[in-house]
C-alpha cells in the first residue's frame, strides 16, 4: 500500500479529501483488502479516542461511500434530504465517512463488551442492495441506558458529599486563584453529581489509572 | 591588470540579500524563542482576569458523557470579588460568593455557608505562577486563533511532560485574557472535560439582584461548615516526603477548630494545585483507602494511625495517590 494512499485515507478520515480524490480512493479500496482493514482500524481508533460505541465497518462500505459521493455530486438531484444539503464542500468526506459505518444496533453485537469489533472484509453484514443506513457518531451511550434527567430532576438529586464540598471550597480558597483551576472554580459544586459518582467509592484495583 | 577579482554587482546584491535574509530570519525567530515565557505570562493574566473583571454569561460544562449548562455573574472590578453561579439544567443549585463567604445551595434546599480565610478580592492580584519551573513540566505554546462566544481568542496549548499532570487547551479572549473555553486532557491528550462560554458579556457589572442568592425561599437547612482555616506560621507538622517531580510545598493552613496537628498542606507545580488534608481519624476504618473523582478532580483518602489523610486536586489519580502515600510527620 503506497504512502500516498495511506495519507489519503487519513485525510478522508479528517474530512479533508476532495470529492474527486474520495471517488478515486474508494474505487481503489473496493479492490484492496488491506486498505479496508486500515480504514477500519482508523475508525476504531477514532471511536475509541472519542469514547464512542465501537461499530463495525461493513465490508462493502466503499461502494456505499462511492454511491454517496456520486449522489452528493449531482447538484440537480431532487431527492436531497436536508442533511445532504448541509454536507457540501469539505464536509462531504466527513459525512461519507460516517455513512460508511454499519448500522448494527449496539444491542445486537455479539462480541463481548470492551473488545473492539474489528471489521473484516468478510461477507457483507448488510443486506445487499439495501440503502446505506446513516448513523452519526454518538456522544454518549444509547439514551435508553441513561436516566431521564442526568441530575435526577424528577428523582431527588444525589447531594454533594458535605465532606467533599468542604474540601473543595478550602482547596479553591487555598489555591488563591493561582494556576489553571482558578479558571473556572466552583463549577463542580453547582453541577450535581451522578449517582455513581457521588462521594468516595472503593478503588477498583490497586493500580492508579483510568476512571472512565 | 586587476589582481583582486571584484564581486560583480549581481554577487554583491546576492550577498546583501543573504545578509538581509539572515536578519529577517533572526527577527522572526526571536519571537518564537520568547513564546514560552509569553505563554506563561498569558496564563497569569488569565487567572487575574477571571477574578478582577466584570462579566456575565452562560457556559457549557461537558464531562463524563454529559453536558451541563451554567450561568455565571461575576463582579471583580470593585476590589471585592462577588460571584453567582447557577445550574441552568437539571436540579436548581447555585453558589454565591461574596468576598470570603461562599454559600452553596443544593437542589434539595440544603444551604451551606462557608467562611474562607482568604478573601481573595482583598489581596493584590499578584501572579504566582513561576514561568521557569512551569516550563520544566509543561510545554506551553500559542497554537492559533479562534472565536468563542463572539470574542476573538488566542488558543494556548499546555502539554504535560509526564503523567503526573493534566494538559490543557485554553481559549483566552484577546484583550482581557478571560478564559472563553478550555479542554482538560490526560497525558495522552484525550479530552476529559470541557468548559465553553456560549454567550458572554465582558465589562458590564452584573445587577445587584443577579449577585444575590435566589434560592433562599426553598432553604430547608443551613449548615455552617467549619471551613475556616488559619495560615500556619512557621513549619508545618506534616509533609509530603516524595511528591511527584515539580510539586513543591506552597503553604500550610490549619482548621480554626480541631487538634493542633490537623493541617491542610498545599502543593503546586506552578499550574496544578493539590491539597493535602490531615485530620483526626474519627470513626474511619484503619487502612481504609478510597479513590474518588469528579470531573478532573481526584481524591485519595487513607488512614494512617490516628490520622486520616485526604489528597485532592486537579491532577491524575497517580499524583494524588503518590502524594497521599508519602505523607509523613516532619521529624523534629
Amino acid at each position: 500500500m503506497s504512502q500516498h494512499i495511506q495519507e489519503q485515507l487519513s485525510a478522508l478520515m479528517d474530512g479533508e479529501l476532495s470529492r474527486e480524490e474520495t471517488l478515486f480512493l474508494m474505487r481503489g479500496v473496493a479492490h484492496d483488502g488491506g486498505l479496508v482493514q486500515r480504514w477500519s482500524a482508523y475508525h476504531i481508533i477514532r471511536q475509541s479516542l472519542r469514547r464512542q460505541e465501537i461499530l463495525p465497518l461493513r465490508a462493502d462500505f466503499s461502494s456505499a461511500v462511492l454511491q454517496q459521493v456520486l449522489a452528493e455530486g449531482a447538484p440537480s438531484a431532487t431527492r436531497r434530504t436536508p442533511w445532504l444539503r448541509w454536507a457540501s464542500g469539505g464536509a462531504i468526506a466527513a459525512s461519507v465517512a460516517v455513512a460508511a459505518l454499519v448500522a448494527t444496533a449496539p444491542g445486537q453485537r455479539n462480541a463481548p463488551d470492551g473488545q473492539p469489533l474489528a471489521a473484516s472484509p468478510g461477507p457483507s453484514m448488510a443486506a445487499p442492495g439495501a440503502s446505506p443506513d446513516f448513523r452519526p457518531p454518538m456522544l454518549s451511550p444509547v439514551l435508553d441506558a441513561q436516566p431521564a434527567s442526568a441530575g435526577g430532576f424528577s428523582t431527588p438529586a444525589a447531594p454533594i458529599d458535605p465532606r467533599l464540598q468542604s474540601y473543595l471550597i478550602r482547596h479553591y480558597d487555598a489555591a488563591g486563584g493561582a494556576g489553571q483551576q482558578a479558571a473556572m472554580p466552583y463549577v463542580l459544586l453547582v453541577v450535581p453529581p451522578q449517582a455513581q459518582q457521588a462521594a468516595a467509592s472503593p478503588p477498583p484495583d490497586g493500580g492508579a489509572g483510568e476512571r472512565r | 591588470m586587476p589582481d583582486m577579482p571584484r564581486a560583480r554587482p549581481f554577487e554583491r546584491r546576492f550577498q546583501r540579500g543573504l545578509v538581509n535574509l539572515l536578519i529577517l530570519l533572526l527577527a522572526t525567530a526571536a519571537p518564537l524563542t520568547v513564546l514560552a515565557d509569553e505563554a506563561s505570562d498569558i496564563l497569569n493574566q488569565m487567572s487575574t482576569a477571571v477574578r478582577s473583571l466584570d462579566y456575565q454569561g452562560s457556559f457549557t460544562y461537558e464531562h463524563a458523557g454529559r453536558v451541563d449548562t451554567l450561568r455565571v455573574f461575576h463582579a471583580g472590578s470593585s476590589g471585592r470579588e462577588r460571584e453567582r453561579l447557577v445550574a441552568l439544567n437539571g436540579p436548581r443549585s447555585e453558589l454565591v460568593r461574596d468576598g470570603a463567604e461562599v454559600t452553596c445551595t443544593q437542589a434539595d434546599g440544603t444551604t451551606t455557608v462557608y467562611s474562607t480565610s482568604n478573601g481573595r478580592g482583598l489581596l493584590p492580584l499578584v501572579p504566582t505562577t513561576d514561568s521557569s519551573a512551569l516550563g520544566e513540566h509543561y510545554d506551553i505554546k500559542r497554537i492559533g486563533d479562534d472565536r468563542v462566544a463572539g470574542y476573538r481568542a488566542d488558543v494556548i496549548d499546555v502539554v504535560p511532560r509526564d503523567r503526573f499532570r493534566y494538559g490543557y487547551r485554553l481559549w483566552l479572549e484577546r484583550d482581557t485574557r478571560l478564559l472563553l473555553r478550555s479542554i482538560v486532557t490526560d497525558a495522552e491528550r484525550r479530552p476529559l472535560e470541557q468548559v465553553m462560554f456560549v454567550s458572554l458579556d465582558i465589562g458590564t457589572p452584573p445587577a445587584e439582584a443577579d449577585l444575590a442568592p435566589q434560592n433562599r425561599g426553598a432553604t430547608t437547612a443551613t449548615v455552617a461548615a467549619p471551613a475556616t482555616e488559619l495560615v500556619v506560621r512557621g513549619s508545618p507538622h506534616w509533609q509530603v516526603a516524595t511528591p511527584p517531580a515539580g510539586f513543591v510545598f506552597i503553604s500550610a493552613r490549619r482548621p480554626r477548630q480541631g487538634p493542633a496537628q490537623a493541617e491542610h498542606l498545599v502543593y503546586s507545580d506552578g499550574l496544578a494545585t493539590v491539597s493535602v488534608y490531615i485530620e483526626p481519624r474519627g470513626d474511619a476504618a484503619a487502612g481504609y483507602d478510597t479513590l474518588a473523582g469528579r470531573g478532573t478532580i481526584n481524591v485519595f483518602s487513607q488512614v494512617q494511625d490516628e490520622w486520616r489523610i485526604t489528597v485532592l486536586g486537579d491532577v491524575p489519580i497517580a499524583t494524588v495517590r503518590a502524594m497521599g502515600e508519602s505523607v509523613r510527620p516532619v521529624a523534629d
